[in-house]
């Protein structure tokens, strides 16, 4: 009995003195440097309170094997665990029952700050367990803290980069090769063929506009390129076309396409360059002066192509006031409501570059639409299989997506 | 009905524009305190994050506005600078659009002598430097670095409150009052997603549709939205100012346009031509 | 001076609302000031916020790489050699510098947080299964036990009708507690309505992708269901509406009020004096152009 009871209260003892399993310690990966991980295998029954059979680890650094050792932290066996750090340890489930940590502010070497930051002098590091039956150490082992090249935790954006990257350039080259990609048509094109019809049989002008950004933004290129295809049904028509400009680069550009708009049209001598006209670049005066041409010169149609701001409403509700035709192109989200409302056709968002894209047929264009509609397919395939493998309790695919 | 919905259409809107101001107008002189005023989940968790922080936590507060939007987003910031101030916790203010400096300044010093905060200790206002998310990832490295000295001139470095603070990361909740770009939507890309700090903020209505991807994304706790979220805030800190006196005036306003948008449908509908004969 | 700033403040508001009127001398005077004001308070900020504090000061310092912000001064000036025909050229290596460096901080940037985070956020499952273990069980107890201890506690006396409100809010809140508690360990009402939403989210985020589909045409199923993605844009786009209008409100509420405070004697009466004199002044243009139009029309 007394003998039994001795093994037990041995096997007791030697179980709460025993050494974490596993104990490792190395420079923390994919950082900057200046700090190193020590991890460890957690014990049986460290998650209970120190008087019902539970442990405190303490990390203590010194720069030698033999010491003076710095007590760095003292903690409970529920603190530290592997799954806090998932850009570190990943997901696995074993990371429940496993501890880290990461030791920073670790001695540099000599020699100044400014070249080998992040570089440490050699830290050995020593891992003691106390439980209220005894002691034991882990270690000390010894690592250096370095910088690294390479980050893994933005590996899948990375990736995610390279696939719309490498996507986008072969669409384009693809685009080269064979210009007739199918980009479905888009309704309020249609609306502007029927609009610079209804111009023409009215004998009233078209009014553009290409918004208020310069030539820098998407929106103003897409309306551009818009503008040029426009330019050639109105000379086709033998129609009338005012451009009233906010931005003298654009006014320029608008013109030199509205050239070669004419000219492809086999109409070079119907172009006028006063067509296209600097107005003022300051933006109600621009709205007003606008707005006074509407209605003075009552046009049959009113195409806003371009990003707008707050003048979107003036604009629209004076053109609607005249009778005006109204097709609205932005990706001005918080002017699109007021589009919507005002005018007959809208072009949302992506569809006026859409629209840029199936007007012009350059490459460019085509292929970066394709590109988009690439990367709209890997999203919502990505979504679909994320659903469902979490669903199915496999939630792999958020993993995968965690950015850190 | 059809002549008076007629001459209702073609009215001036000049009409309008009187009836909106009259409409705005009215409870600045007599304070109807109308019903209903609720704090919303999301301006909750933001008062519930700075409520919930250790006395002495750190916080960035970053005012993203000019005076432009200043009607909504200042009663924002002296909202949440009341609360940090009582709870004693340490703010660091600066701001990423050049023309709110000035404006952004008055409303933390007005906010500090109140709470009776101590420059230097209490709170810190770092002012501006262009660059957009080039100063956040700027002050993700070295904050010293990006403002070596305070919006007063002051070596940042000699200030007791920044004398513990070196990176972004080491800031216990960064607060971005955002009128648009640059940002919360800036704040979040260059910063909380890279850096890892806690992120909450405040923006204009016309915003509040774009950022609250950001909370349902789990991206940044909360977020005060507009006037009214700023309204509830107040009353959240047991303080009410500028902002729940407002409410009266927009809830007028709100119902007048309302009732202006059903009389101009039902008016489009009376007006528009029958189809078939008589 | 604060009177003189209340003055230009009031005057400067009533200036930019007289174009609610119609187009006109104080308008135009308005809009001149604000935008030539902006570019010299820009200018200003720029020179003390950046030069002086990041270049002059610098190299007037004693660290060892102070001349290290050379580069990018020069990178700054080869911009400007854009405004020079002959050796523009040498704008674009500068161009060249910004927009790689840009394009480096902002498409990884970007892409993580618009794409990816928002992707992760919404591929979850749609049906939340319970947690049947003993954490959410006993997180559920200590919310129940919680909230009816706050609701059972008796109101003090002498409690005034502002702290009946918050000690009432209090009760609710940590009702709201239990049942989200209770919503993570059983299948609950507050359940459906998570799952309720996280469904809507997902359909709405799939047909609005489908809508903005441009490779193939929109017929048959893929059609309906870029409908219902026109119809998920056409609410947000209501809502984004009201807000806005809410928006608007909240600034004419801000500047009105002003205008209120600055009508008081201590500021001069700034407000109704100005008006005045501009209502005078614009009825005085508007029968001087009344003559002219009807001596034209004669």
């Amino acid at each position: 009995m007394i003998r039994a009871v001795a093994i037990v209260l041995l096997a007791t003892t030697a179980a709460a003195a025993q050494a974490p399993a596993d104990f490792k310690v190395y420079d923390k990966p994919g950082d900057a440097g200046g700090a190193i991980i020590a991890e460890w295998k957690g014990l049986p029954d460290e998650g209970k309170p120190m008087a019902e059979g539970g442990v405190e680890y303490v990390v203590s650094l010194g720069l030698s094997k033999d010491g003076p050792w710095t007590e760095i932290e003292r903690f409970p066996g529920t603190l530290h665990r592997k799954n806090e750090a998932p850009d570190l340890f990943g997901f696995s489930k074993s990371n429940d029952s496993e501890h880290f940590i990461e030791l920073e502010g670790l001695v540099p070497p000599p020699g100044g700050p400014w070249l080998g930051t992040g570089r440490s002098l050699p830290t050995w590091v020593k891992l003691e367990v106390k439980s209220p039956a005894g002691a034991a150490v882990a270690g000390p082992l010894m690592a250096e803290a370095a910088p690294d090249w390479w980050s893994w935790n933005k590996s899948n954006v990375l990736l995610f980069i390279l696939f719309f990257g490498g996507a986008t350039f072969w669409l384009i080259s693809k685009a080269r090769r064979d210009p007739n990609i199918f980009v479905r048509r888009i309704p309020g094109l249609d609306a502007m063929e029927e609009a610079i019809g209804r111009a023409t049989e009215m004998g009233r002008p078209i009014l553009y506009l290409n918004g208020l950004n310069g030539m820098d933004s998407i929106s103003t290129i897409a309306s551009v390129s818009i503008l040029g295809q426009v330019s050639k049904r109105v000379a086709a028509y033998d129609s009338q076309i005012m451009v009233p400009c906010y931005d003298a680069v654009v006014l320029s550009v608008c013109q030199e396409v509205m050239r070669e708009g004419y000219t492809a049209a086999g109409r070079p001598d119907k172009y006028r360059e006063q067509d296209a006209w600097f107005i003022t670049q300051e933006q109600f005066s621009y709205v007003a002066s606008v707005d006074g041409l509407m209605i003075r010169e009552k046009p049959a149609a009113c195409l806003y192509m371009g990003y707008y701001y707050a003048e979107s409403l003036l604009l629209a509700e004076t053109g609607g006031s005249t009778g005006a035709i109204q097709i609205a192109g932005t990706d001005s989200i918080t002017q699109l409501p007021f589009f919507i409302a005002c005018c007959d056709y809208t072009l949302i968002g992506e569809e006026l570059y859409a629209a840029s894209a199936y007007l012009s047929r350059e490459p460019l264009q085509l292929g970066s639409l394709r590109s988009q509609d690439a990367g709209k397919i890997f999203i919502i395939a990505t979504l679909l299989i994320g659903a469902l493998t979490a669903a199915a309790g496999f939630p792999f695919v958020k993993h995968l997506m965690a950015t850190f | 009905m059809e002549p008076f919905f007629k001459k209702l259409l073609a009215m001036d809107r000049r009409w309008i524009f009187l009836a909106l101001g009259l409409a705005v107008i009215f409870p600045t002189f007599i304070h109807l305190n109308l019903p209903g005023l609720k704090p919303s989940p999301n301006v909750t968790a933001v008062y519930d994050l700075i409520e919930g922080m250790p006395e002495g936590s750190k916080v960035l507060v970053s005012f993203d506005f000019d005076p432009a939007s200043k009607p909504e987003l200042a009663p924002q910031g002296v909202a949440v600078l009341r609360h940090l101030f009582r709870k004693k916790h340490k703010v660091v203010a600066m701001g990423l659009w050049v023309t709110g400096v000035t404006m952004a300044k008055d409303i933390v010093t007005r906010s500090a002598k109140e709470s009776n905060a101590k420059y230097g200790e209490d709170y810190v206002y770092l002012g501006w430097k262009p660059g957009n998310f080039a100063v956040i990832e700027n002050m993700a490295g070295d904050i010293h670095g990006c403002f070596p000295k305070d919006n007063d001139g002051n070596e940042t470095a000699s200030l007791p409150l920044m004398k513990g603070i070196h990176k972004l990361a080491e800031f216990d909740l960064v607060v971005s009052l955002a009128a648009g770009s640059p940002g919360i939507d800036t704040w979040i890309a260059y910063g909380s997603d890279k850096y890892h700090f806690k992120m909450t903020g405040g923006t204009t209505a016309v915003n509040v549709g774009s950022m609250a991807q950001y909370v349902q994304a789990g991206q940044m706790v909360g977020l005060i939205g507009a006037m009214r979220g700023a309204a509830e805030y107040e009353l959240l800190i047991d303080k009410r100012a500028d902002a729940a006196a407002g409410m009266d005036a927009i809830s007028l306003g709100h119902y007048l346009i309302v009732i202006f948008v059903l009389l101009g449908n039902i008016a489009y509908f009376v007006t528009r031509p029958r189809k078939g004969g008589a | 001076m604060e009177i003189f700033g209340a003055w230009l403040a009031v005057g400067l508001t009533l200036f930019m609302f007289s174009f609610l009127y119609k187009d006109n001398p104080f308008y135009k005077v308005g809009e001149n000031l604000y935008v030539g004001i902006t570019i010299g308070y820009f200018v200003i900020q720029l020179w003390y916020k950046t030069w002086i504090d990041k270049v002059w000061d610098v190299l007037k310092g004693e660290a060892h790489d102070r001349f290290l912000v050379l580069i990018p001064v020069v990178i700054g000036i080869l911009l400007l050699t854009r405004f020079v025909p002959k050796i523009s050229w040498m704008s674009r290596w500068a161009f060249a510098f910004v927009i790689g460096y840009g394009s480096g901080l902002a498409i990884p940037a970007t892409l993580t947080t618009s794409v990816v985070i928002q992707a992760q956020a919404t591929a979850k499952p749609l049906i939340t299964m319970p947690d049947k273990s003993e954490a959410a069980a006993k997180a559920t107890e200590g919310a129940k036990a919680n909230a009816e201890k706050v609701a059972a506690a008796p109101a003090p006396a002498g409690e005034t009708t502002e702290a009946k409100a918050k000690r009432e809010e209090g009760v609710r809140v940590a009702r709201y507690k239990y049942l989200n508690a209770r919503s993570q360990s059983e299948y609950s009402f507050l359940t459906a309505y998570k799952d309720f939403t996280t469904i809507v989210i997902f359909v709405g985020v799939f047909s609005v992708l489908f809508y903005f589909f441009f490779s193939i045409e929109h017929k048959g199923p893929v059609r309906v269901f870029s409908r219902i993605g026109i119809l998920f844009l056409m609410i947000y786009f209501g809502a984004s509406y009201g807000n806005t209008v809410m928006g608007r409100l909240s600034l004419l509420y801000g500047r009105i009020l002003d205008l209120k405070d600055y009508s008081r004697p201590m500021y001069g009466c700034a407000t109704p004096v100005i008006l005045v004199l501009m209502i005078a002044f614009l009825a005085f243009l508007h029968v001087k152009n009344k003559g002219k139009e009807e001596e034209h029309a004669a």
